[in-house]
């Protein structure tokens, strides 16, 4: 006998279970899980996926803080990125039966209605880290490029 | 070659045709269209791999999911999610830019995954892709010939990776009727060392898959195209081509000088001169209705009598209408059928593939330790095989097969037209020929 299609309740405490709260977190997601092993740079999987690769990026921090995807240090602007949740667990069960429901275009659409196409709170946040910390790596160099110009003046006016 | 020297596939009937295996360190290109099985090869020469030869190993798919590869190969019995699990397999989803970058890197996450699961093969599918990296160095790919160099220079630098890894590899390589990608294919087939072609053809309203290998540095293998055939639940099966000379060629054709009674009738042994010699072929032509299936079963059942075990094999008819059709003359095959002493062997004629059908034959002789051989009848096969050149490979290959083995053969013909023109009369060494009136 089939079973009946779960509740929208039932979607929703699986998703809040997983910790995935965008559309883009959750593609990322199943697709790193059907796709096992992954071997790629954030601009070709968001070719492949459909989304601006800052949004990938943001989804990928998001995703590895919840423990869900796993990746490795960057190898000529790629990593490997591996799905990382037991299956075991009671987040890897809320993954299973969404997995389970996302088989066909219905269930897909059902999950897709309970996720934000904008970003969330925490991937705004995770976000304004990112800008913040590479905004700092940036204001670095360009400080440590004003010093060593002041220090080649300071030298030529010493010679002159 | 030693056999230590051999990296076996796997694949059934793949390494007899590769007297063995392939030599250890050769890259293998299997080219082929869509739908020819190239993907399968190399999963199966993967999984066979690990779970036979205790080699890991890996597949880089550029374009398939993997996921859907672990589908596919579930269909065939292959659980490539618990050799996952096990860490005896990596399926890797890449680009083919990230692959070529990771070739051209001393610290490439590629050959880490590799190394830390101690893989010693790898199967990349799809390796023409590499052809749509950009050239960096030159005008970022327009199509010309100089976008085959870096393809070419690409492929260079994967081969030479791939061995300085020691990995043996197999690469996937679509066949299109586009003319950069066939001269990609051409050049993939001179930097490789062993080249596997895929064919899927018409066979009339159906399709006929065969694979040919073109090249193996290093080793001498059967050539020509021997039939592939795809089954579920098993996976890929090659069936040598059987008109393939003896591989010993020095090796003499065993001759007896014993003689046989054919069906314990005194009188007939008398027209054979005294019994039928061990190794001899007869053929048995007649009308329909003469009798040449009787004389057949009356054939098995002497020899069942002397402990001879034998086997049938028609197209025409099932096993239970000859035993029906035994019975009526008080013949008891059944009995004989269920003992293990008589074996038969049906197949449908309708799309008879003869590679198939003969590697069938002789596995059952063999299985069985067969004495002697009843072919009911070669007209079904001239209906079913339209032409006359397999049909004379055919039975020129089991004529030469039944006398190597000293078997006691008989062919049975209907042919109204004995000595009339007939297109289909083959022209084969048979002992003799006897010619029987309704």
């Amino acid at each position: 006998m089939e079973s009946s299609p779960p509740s929208d309740p039932e979607v929703t405490g699986w998703l809040q279970t997983l910790g995935v709260a965008s559309l883009c977190q959750w593609d990322v997601l199943i697709f790193l899980y059907r796709h096992q092993t992954t071997l790629l740079g954030t601009a070709e999987l968001a070719r492949l996926l459909g989304y601006a690769s800052d949004s990938i990026v943001v989804a990928l921090d998001v995703l590895e803080s919840l423990a869900l995807v796993t990746r490795s240090r960057v190898s000529q602007g790629a990593r490997l990125y591996q799905f990382g949740l037991p299956l075991d667990s009671p987040r890897g069960a809320a993954f299973t039966q969404l997995q389970a429901l996302v088989t066909d275009r219905a269930g897909r659409v059902r999950v897709a209605q309970q996720l934000r196409l904008d970003r969330t709170h925490g991937e705004t946040l995770q976000a304004a880290k990112r800008f913040l910390a590479e905004a700092q790596q940036r204001l670095q160099v360009v400080r440590r490029y004003a010093q060593q110009r002041e220090e080649r003046k300071k030298t030529w006016r010493k010679a002159i | 070659m030693a056999e230590g020297d051999l990296i076996q596939t796997g694949i059934a009937g793949l390494d007899d045709i590769l007297r063995a295996g392939i030599p250890k360190g050769n890259v293998i290109l299997v080219e082929g269209a869509a739908g020819t099985g190239k993907t399968l090869l190399g999963m199966e020469f993967i999984y066979h791999g690990i779970t036979q030869y205790d080699e890991p190993g890996m597949i880089v798919s550029f374009e398939v999911a993997p996921q859907k590869l672990i589908r596919d190969a579930a269909n065939f019995g292959w659980d490539l999610e618990a050799l996952q699990q096990q860490n005896r397999l990596k399926l890797l989803f890449t680009s083919p830019q990230v692959l070529s970058q990771e070739l051209n890197s001393p610290d490439s996450l590629l050959m880490e995954t590799a190394d830390a699961m101690g893989a010693q093969r790898i199967f990349i599918d799809g390796i023409s892709l590499l052809r749509t990296v950009p050239n960096t160095l030159s005008n970022g790919g327009n199509g010309n010939g100089s976008d085959l160099g870096h393809y070419r220079q690409l492929l260079q630098q994967l081969l030479a990776g791939l061995q300085r890894e020691e990995l043996t590899a197999i690469l996937s390589h679509e066949v299109t009727a586009i003319e950069q990608q066939a001269f990609a294919l051409e050049i993939t087939e001179y930097l490789t060392d062993t080249v596997i072609v895929l064919h899927r053809e018409p066979h009339r309203r159906g399709s006929r898959r065969s694979l040919e290998i073109t090249k193996s540095r290093g080793q001498d293998y059967d050539t020509g195209r021997h039939t592939l055939r795809i089954t579920a639940g098993t996976g890929l099966e090659v069936f040598r081509r059987v008109q393939i000379p003896p591989r010993d060629l020095a090796r003499r054709q065993p001759t007896s000088t014993t003689r046989q009674s054919v069906i314990g009738s005194s009188p007939l042994d008398a027209l054979f001169g005294g019994g039928v010699f061990d190794g001899s072929v007869t053929m048995v032509v007649g009308i329909s209705g003469s009798g040449k299936t009787v004389l057949g079963t009356q054939l098995l059942l002497e020899g069942v009598a002397n402990q001879k075990r034998g086997l049938m094999v028609s197209l025409d008819e099932h096993p239970e209408q000859v035993m029906r059709n035994a019975e009526t003359l008080g013949l008891n095959l059944r009995e004989h059928l269920d003992s293990g002493m008589i074996q038969f062997f049906y197949d449908c004629p309708r799309e008879l593939e003869l590679d198939v059908h003969f590697a069938h034959i002789t596995r059952t002789i063999e299985a069985h330790n067969i004495e002697r051989l009843i072919v009911d009848g070669m007209t079904s096969y001239t209906s079913s095989l339209e032409d006359t050149q397999p049909y004379r490979e055919f039975f020129h290959a089991l004529v030469t097969y039944s006398k190597d083995r000293l078997m006691t053969t008989f062919l049975s013909y209907e042919n109204p037209e004995l000595f009339g023109v007939n297109q289909f009369m083959p022209e084969f060494p048979v002992s003799s020929i006897r010619h029987y009136r309704g």
